[in-house]
């Protein structure tokens, strides 16, 4: 096990996965006591057209990504109460038109076809240290900005119209919201992939919110499970590529173990509440 | 030319949801001693009229004016009590982290130190009495426990003016007492506006009442009459004011105001 550790490629996937979880604990918090799931998902699928962007015009899809996803949570966050639209109907048709644009620019990019795969599940054996800069630089823009102003998220995303009465600047700080949700997301694509990147922003953020009680602990506790998972999941590929002689997606084996844990907790609880 | 300065005041004012009509021409002086209950069926525009004076809301037409400017520039002053239905009552937050929320903006704008902000809030909940419950997350409050917590998020802004939206509902008439008698005492300082359906318990309170569907019939006095129910209502509703001249009690309760 441990002369994996030797391997660059390997020590780069311990640390995205040590920088993914901590975003995951602290904008999952977020998404999920706010419950923005779903906006959450429509983000991950719109920034595949910012990765077909990236091949079609010849610059990094990460970028692209970035780019793309923030269009869309910032949008999101600003229009759907001026379109007069429900928001997930505006979500459903980013969601898939984002997508589709995706397809057809990597379709109609010429020579090498990028792996779709890969965005979808996620490539976490394959980041680069420039990837590690990059993400290193988002995280701590995230949780900075967290940080610095945690009350005012809290006031307004327990209760927006108290804060607006409050004199607090609801309509930016929702769109800041987006915005670290979109960056969250792009961190996140790199480890997991795109489809997958929901369970990470949920999964450890609903598991931390049956344990306890505030949004500061759920964020600590949700990015221990976060970690949990994402290490738990590489070691599972692993163990089960070197089982059955075929290469197993770490992403999907991290999905797998958060989802199993927190049905195990889920169960777990229900029998506990009902004994007592 | 007034002779009453009024902290707040609804003039004509109408609204509209796609084209139908919520508020028809309401008009609403607001003195410094006011306690003022709005009364009405559900779906009458209670809470409309005060999300208008909120600013939270725009009229289609008339003219609204909080503390003498528009309320979207003078509404921190107010203490705002939403319904609790208005939030996720399972949100992960404890009932000092909702207290002091109130102190927010607060807290920026004047420069407090972080040790004032803490015994403003620490004051603020020991005046009604959420002391022992400080840490509790929200969630596990009962419904007088949750409204207390919320009319002591809005007086740690020390609000010069209070707007509650049915702090009494769904709450047992023990807690009811409580927070109305902790709204009598603040009444001496400030003045209040309170929504609620529960007539009988109001009238014991306030100093006026107000009745809303539509249009508002106030008469700035505590005196609801057979008509003004009636019109509001949609329904004629009998008053027994013999002997208890706040009592009212309504044949037709249950009415339209489940």
């Amino acid at each position: 096990m441990l002369e994996l550790l030797s391997y660059s490629f390997m020590r780069h996937a311990l640390l995205a996965a040590a920088l993914a979880s901590l975003a995951c604990g602290v904008i999952g918090s977020f998404v999920v006591s706010r419950r923005l799931v779903f906006i959450t998902g429509g983000i991950a699928h719109t920034a595949y057209a910012g990765v077909g962007l990236g091949y079609f015009f010849g610059f990094n899809p990460f970028v692209g990504a970035v780019l793309v996803s923030l269009l869309a949570g910032v949008g999101l966050g600003t229009l759907s109460d001026r379109l007069k639209q429900a928001p997930d109907t505006l979500i459903g048709i980013i969601w898939a038109v984002g997508m589709a644009l995706g397809m057809v620019l990597v379709a109609l990019t010429p020579g090498y076809a990028p792996d779709l795969l890969s965005y979808l599940f996620g490539s976490i054996m394959f980041v680069s240290l420039q990837d590690l800069w990059l993400m290193a630089t988002l995280n701590a823009s995230v949780l900075l900005v967290v940080w610095h102003q945690y009350k005012a998220f809290l006031a307004v995303s327990f209760d927006e119209e108290y804060s607006a009465v409050a004199g607090l600047p609801v309509r930016f700080l929702q769109v800041l919201m987006y915005a670290l949700i979109s960056l969250s997301v792009v961190l996140l694509i790199k480890v997991v992939g795109i489809i997958l990147v929901i369970a990470l922003l949920t999964i450890p953020a609903a598991l931390a919110k049956m344990f306890v009680p505030s949004l500061k602990r759920m964020m600590v506790q949700a990015s221990l499970w976060a970690l949990v998972f994402t290490y738990g999941g590489m070691f599972l590929a692993y163990a089960v590529s070197s089982i059955y002689q075929v290469q197993v997606p770490a992403g999907a084996m991290m999905i797998l173990l958060a989802g199993a844990v927190y049905g195990v907790a889920l169960v777990g609880r229900k029998r506990i509440l009902s004994k007592s | 030319m007034e002779t009453i300065k009024s902290c707040a005041r609804l003039h004509g004012v109408s609204v509209r949801f796609d084209g139908l009509l919520a508020l028809d021409e309401v008009s609403l002086d607001v003195d410094p001693q006011a306690f003022i209950a709005l009364i009405g069926p559900n779906g009458g525009g209670k809470t409309t009229l005060i999300r208008v004076l909120l600013g939270l809301q725009s009229p289609a037409s008339g003219k609204v004016e909080l503390f003498g400017e528009l309320p979207t520039r003078t509404r921190h002053r107010v203490g705002y009590v939403p319904q609790t239905r208005s939030f996720d009552s399972n949100f992960p937050i404890s009932v000092r982290e909702v207290v002091e929320m109130g102190c927010l903006t607060h807290f920026k704008k004047r420069q407090h130190g972080a040790h004032e902000l803490c015994r403003k809030v620490d004051d603020v909940m020991a005046q009604l009495e959420l002391t022992d419950i400080a840490e509790r997350p929200i969630g596990t409050l009962s419904g007088g426990q949750l409204q207390r917590a919320l009319i002591a998020r809005a007086l740690a802004t020390e609000p010069e003016m209070l707007i509650l939206d049915e702090p009494t509902a769904s709450i047992d008439p023990h807690a009811v007492e409580m927070i109305y008698r902790h709204l009598l005492e603040l009444n001496q300082r400030i003045p209040i506006i309170t929504v609620s359906h529960d007539i009988g318990v109001v009238s014991q309170y306030v100093k006026t009442i107000g009745c809303v569907n539509q249009h508002l019939h106030y008469h700035a006095s505590k005196e609801i009459t057979p008509a003004m129910l009636e019109e509001a209502y949609g329904c004629p509703i009998d008053l027994l004011a013999h002997g208890q001249p706040h009592r009212v009690l309504g044949e037709h309760k249950g009415h339209g105001h489940a």
